[in-house]
């Protein structure tokens, strides 16, 4: 090891500060020569477990350490000599984020001086408080500060000296150099490193103007005033401080110091015991637990779930993972009295958690309760969940509404307590809209043009920015223009840097010890809710226990609709007892009327369904699975629906793999299949298979490929398979591998898609109801889920102000009634008290009458009345506006008039026949007279809904547009009449762009119009051309060659138009936004 | 001098901004400078010691960006000079 060892380090995990990432750095410490490393991000261990494994991969010793904020806003350098000082460490971050208001962590200094155990600290950057002292000459209140720090650290206390050529770096260095000759405190360089090389300085000064919201320019006294805070060689650090050579030593001192502590070592993490009754070890009440409900699942008995549950009991036993699986049904116990407790009534039918993942395959999981799929009857493969090695703690996955749910966190924290029980973090990254945002103001571009490019990109990552404007023709020239050059490069530099920490989406980490003493918690945005500064890799990787409580929006729906249906019919369907092979909810799965129905609605679904016709549950397993970029990227989709045809024979690519892929006809489609492969083929043990299938989906997994893909080929050619054809199969794994689903996962959702799609069949109304008061899910926007129900003979109606609820509901003739929260500005508080009033004081009798009484702004009111609240009064939308006027008259400008004047004492038109009596005689007054209104046109009504309610109960703009179209633009409907091949023309609104990645650019779209939907087929060169108009206009009329194939019809796109250029009214209404997946 | 308060001030007691000024510098292959000759006015001499040296990076988006390293230096005689290098030229440049 040379002698110098960089002690004060920044990564991007410093948010907005750091301008590399911990790959760069560790690689860039490797590349000069370094043995150690230190990382000491501000405030924070986000990155610290990552750092530590980066390092122990590239064969360096790494050091844990922050650069912590105290509570006058000075800096310290603390780094961790042992365990008790990283739980020190943790400890006092903790502090700092929990006592200070969130995202401005500051530490009092009298918690950190009861925290010093294990620590060693370094007296920080220019703006620690010696340093500042020194510089302002505060000579005796600096000698106080370092003695204070050299007792409290008892010795291991030094002066950090910084030479970044910054204007107060010399004469700062001197006065520090001399303290600590005078007080006997050692002196040790640090970098105040920032970033990897000195070209990233620009990127930093970017992200410093980020973090301030400014300009580069603007943020001038924020900046640094070089490029020397880059990680430096050790002979360049050497030289710097050459008249300091014990301030170099004392860096090796310190490496050595911290060498007792390793994170991806240390950490000492234990789940919490389970409490078992007196006399009874974690294993015995499991294994009684299970065999209880063996006896009441498997009627008759059978011998295979016998062995099955023997066989898991063992691993589990073997694993001491006994606590584990019951906490979890700790877990699923407290979920069903939270359900009881957020519903109001008793829990039963579908229980509220549903596992979701590869825990589907265990016998154990079932007889817990945790998954609803018999693994044996689906011959589900345990080898993904539970293996003789078992690298990692199995995964749990469980699935719930999504009220149950936000209950279920806060329960779970509380019986497990705060201090042993918190969420896990997340980080969003820049990608390329955000970039060009953030980077583009603080170079000072317009903003105008920098929001017009961000428009016009399409979601990719930030470094694909120059391919991306070399296609928008207004910003092709610019990629070399400066200023727009400088965007392109740091937005590639850029690119997946973590812009702030988040929650994850459900994970909590549970703990036997203290969650502080292993990593920082601090306060998440929602009150109360605490996180961990851990994203799940981390987690993962210090094999801590994470629980995913998920919000599953179809969960949420079909219950809604069961209720609603209880309420309608009066009684309450258990969806565990359907038919399974119903022939009617097959028929409509097989023509791919799907939309709505959870996992199979996509575009992609709907155009692959007719062509496998799934018949039976374990088919609708397969089509669940199926389309995801895994199979579709190993080549499994197309031979698989071929064969499914009879079009193809099936073939394996070697006979050891019948057994394993016999049931999807010869093609790798689920994730299990990927380790039986491993197995079959190349002699792969469960465990070996897994890591096989986890190491291919990771991103610092190089060298662990490498080397299983070695042993992949070794094993195989042992066991006499022919090189070329091992090499292939290991290729098709490996395109396959992390985004397949896995069997059991996709077969518990199989059967929730085949639960919406018997509701929708047999209930649509009550599932439109349900589906729309759990928006935003699934693949299309309400307009569409409309639109569609309407054609299957739902009737929907707009909101009412006395037959509407707060959300939606089926009304007594079974028509849908839209909820007042659907109207745009008025949102599920204000809607309860609408109904609240309501329900107090009797219906509203008048528009009047409901000003007076609910206080409703004038925009709500506004919108109330242009979604059809109020149309039941018999008066004219825009009569009501009118009305609105009068009443609500802006505070302050009331004057009360001298005298009364006829005009202004003429009664409100239509009015009285609706007030018989007890209604003061002030509001009933009109207009004025000679003030003529006009009726809303049809387009009127209609622009209205949709600019409050996103869509029309009653009408659609293609509908009202069709006079003024030329015959030869065909409806929807009427595409699937035409014979193959014909020219058409097709006009509607997009309410889908699709551009698989595994589609070759291929960009799909869905228009509708109000017939129904049209499906568009948009090959590359064509949306390359025309991407202004395909990819950004709302209204389209779209030249092209029918296809009908396989019972599915499409548009081959040959040529778009804007709508407006044919018919000029759409830009009058504001339409709902398309679902756009690049 | 304090200029007496109720003079009015005029035009000719303003003071022009501190304008670097340019000098011919000789230096060693660190790029320390040695000797030091103003182009007019007072200013010569050899360097006897660096007080201070800093490096000023900025405005890299700027069509002329800055890229400085200053020289706080003694001069033989006691004289005291802040001088700085423009990186990018290569210009040496005395400032007051």
């Amino acid at each position: 090891m040379t002698d110098y060892v960089e002690l004060h380090c920044h990564s991007y995990w410093s948010f907005l500060e750091g301008a590399s990432s911990v790959e760069e750095l560790v690689f860039q410490a490797k590349r000069l020569g370094y043995g150690a490393l230190a990382l000491t991000d501000h405030d924070g261990l986000h990155g610290a477990m990552e750092f530590a494994q980066t390092c122990r991969a590239w064969g360096l010793r790494p050091i844990t350490g922050a650069e912590l904020t105290l509570e006058q806003g000075n800096h310290l350098t603390l780094l961790a000599a042992s365990p008790v000082g990283y739980s020190n460490l943790c400890r006092l971050l903790s502090y700092a984020h929990l006592n200070a208001p969130r995202g401005e962590p500051l530490l009092p200094l009298a918690i950190l001086r009861d925290h010093t155990d294990g620590l060693i600290a370094l007296s920080g950057c220019p703006k620690g408080e010696l340093p500042s002292l020194l510089v302002q000459s505060r000579w005796q209140q600096a000698e106080e500060t370092a003695r204070r720090f050299q007792e409290w650290f008892d010795g291991r206390f030094y002066l950090e000296v910084q030479y970044t050529l910054a204007p107060d770096d010399a004469s700062r260095g001197r006065r520090l150099a001399d303290l600590g000759h005078r007080l006997d405190i050692p002196v040790v360089a640090t970098g105040n490193v920032h970033y990897h090389l000195p070209e990233r300085s620009q990127l930093q000064d970017v992200l410093v103007a980020v973090k301030h919201r400014t300009t580069l320019d603007g943020s001038h006294r924020f900046r640094r005033p070089n490029s020397q805070y880059y990680l430096k060689s050790p002979e360049a650090m050497a030289a710097l401080f050459a008249e300091l050579p014990e301030a170099l030593l004392n860096t090796r001192a310190i490496a050595e110091q911290c060498a007792d502590f390793d994170l991806t070592r240390d950490l000492d993490y234990r789940f919490p015991d389970y409490p078992c009754p007196p006399g009874m070890t974690p294993d015995e009440v499991l294994r009684r637990f299970c065999e209880r409900e063996l006896h009441e699942r498997y009627r008759p008995m059978r011998r295979s779930a016998q062995e099955r549950l023997e066989e898991e009991l063992r691993l589990i036993g073997r694993h001491g993972l006994s606590g584990f699986f019951l906490a979890y049904q700790q877990i699923l116990d407290l979920a069903r009295t939270v359900a009881v407790e957020v519903r109001g009534r008793p829990y039963d039918g579908l229980a509220p958690a549903r596992g979701r993942g590869s825990s589907v395959s265990s016998v154990v999981c079932y007889l817990l309760g945790l998954s609803h799929i018999d693994p044996l009857q689906y011959d589900l493969f345990l080898g993904r969940f539970l293996n003789e090695e078992l690298p990692s703690v199995p995964d749990i996955d469980i699935d719930l509404p999504r009220d149950v749910r936000e209950a279920l966190i806060k329960r779970v924290i509380q019986v497990w307590g705060k201090e042993h029980a918190a969420l896990v973090c997340a980080f969003p990254t820049y990608h390329i809209k955000g970039a060009i945002r953030d980077v583009g103001k603080a170079l000072g571009l317009p903003m105008t043009e920098v929001d017009r490019l961000a428009k016009s990109v399409e979601h990719r990552r930030a470094r694909d920015l120059a391919e991306e404007m070399r296609q928008i023709p207004q910003f092709k020239e610019r990629v070399e223009a400066p200023l727009w050059r400088d965007l392109v490069r740091l937005s590639a530099e850029i690119d997946g840097f973590p812009r702030h920490v988040s929650q994850h989406v459900g994970g909590i980490v549970l703990a036997g010890r203290p969650l502080i003493d292993l990593v920082p918690v601090m306060q998440s945005a929602m009150a109360g809710r605490y996180l961990i500064q851990w994203d799940k890799d981390s987690v993962d990787d210090a094999r801590m226990v994470k629980i995913d409580l998920l919000a599953l929006g179809a969960l949420s729906q079909v219950d809604e609709a069961l209720d609603m249906i209880a309420e309608t019919d009066g009684r309450r369907l258990d969806l565990t007892r359907l038919d399974f092979k119903d022939k009617r909810v097959f028929d409509g799965i097989c023509a791919g009327d799907t939309i709505g129905i959870f996992q199979i609605e996509s575009r992609a679904q709907q155009q692959t369904l007719p062509r496998t016709q799934p018949r039976t549950l374990e088919d609708l397993v397969v089509e669940v699975a199926i389309i995801r970029p895994g199979p579709i990227v190993g080549k499994a989709v197309n031979p698989y629906i071929l064969r499914r045809q009879g079009k193809e024979t099936v073939t394996y690519d070697h006979p050891s793999l019948e057994p394993v892929l016999r049931e999807t006809l010869g093609v790798i489609l689920y994730q299990e299949q990927v380790i039986e492969v491993a197995m079959a083929l190349a002699g792969f043990t469960a465990a070996q298979g897994e890591g096989l299938r986890r190491a291919m989906g990771r991103k610092h997994s190089q060298a662990a490929m490498q080397a299983f893909h070695r042993q992949f080929l070794e094993g195989a050619l042992a066991r006499g398979v022919d090189g070329e054809v091992a090499e292939g199969v290991f290729t098709k794994l490996l395109a396959f591998a992390e985004f397949g689903f896995n069997k059991a996962h996709a077969a518990a959702f199989a059967v929730l898609a085949y639960q919406a799609a018997w509701l929708r069949t047999y209930y649509p109304a009550h599932f439109l109801a349900g589906l729309l008061n759990q928006q935003p899910m699934g693949f299309y926007s309400p307009e569409v889920l409309v639109g569609d129900a309407k054609r299957h003979g739902v009737e929907v109606r707009a909101p009412d102000a006395n037959s509407s609820r707060v959300s939606c509901h089926v009304e007594s003739d079974g028509a849908v009634r839209l909820g007042l929260r659907f109207v745009k500005g008025v949102e599920a508080k204000t809607a309860q008290a609408l109904v609240a009033e309501r329900e107090r004081r009797g219906p509203y009798r008048s528009l009047p009458d409901f000003l007076r009484r609910t206080y409703v702004s004038r925009q709500q009111a506004e919108g109330l009345i242009l979604g059809g609240a109020f149309d039941w009064t018999g008066l004219e939308r825009r009569e009501l506006l009118w009305q609105v006027g009068l009443v609500q008259r802006p505070v302050g400008q009331q004057m009360p008039l001298p005298l009364e004047t006829a005009q202004d004492m003429v009664p409100l038109r239509g009015a009285p026949s609706l007030n018989p009596s007890g209604v003061p005689e002030g509001e009933e007054r009109r207009p004025a007279a000679g003030v003529p209104l006009e009726p809303m046109t049809a387009w009127e009504r209609l622009s209205g809904e949709y600019g409050t309610l996103g869509l029309s109960p009653y009408s659609h703009p293609l509908g009202l547009l069709r006079a003024h179209l030329h015959e030869g633009i065909v409806p929807a409907a009427q595409l699937a009449h035409l014979p193959d091949g014909v020219e058409v023309q097709v006009a509607g609104l997009v309410v889908c762009r699709q551009r698989p990645g595994t589609a070759g650019g291929i960009v799909f779209m869905v228009l509708e119009d109000e017939t129904g939907l049209a499906n568009l087929i948009v090959y590359p060169d064509l949306y390359q051309r025309q991407r202004l108009v395909a990819g950004l206009e709302p209204f389209l009329v779209v030249r092209g060659q029918l296809q009908r194939r396989d019972g599915l019809t499409n548009v081959i796109a040959q040529g778009f138009q804007p709508l407006r250029a044919v018919a000029r009214k759409p830009t009058a209404i504001s339409p709902p936004r398309a679902r756009n997946f690049y | 001098m304090v200029t007496p308060a109720r003079e009015t001030v005029r035009a000719g007691r303003l003071h022009p901004l501190a304008q670097p000024q340019p000098i011919s510098v000789e230096a060693d292959a660190a790029g320390r400078p040695l000797t030091l000759a103003m182009t007019r006015g007072k200013g010569r001499g050899r360097v006897v010691a660096v007080r201070n040296t800093w490096l000023l990076e900025d405005e890299w988006w700027r069509p002329r960006p800055v890229k400085r390293r200053y020289w706080a230096v003694e001069l033989e005689g006691g004289g005291q000079r802040t001088v700085f290098q423009d990186l990018l030229d290569g210009t040496w440049y005395y400032q007051p």
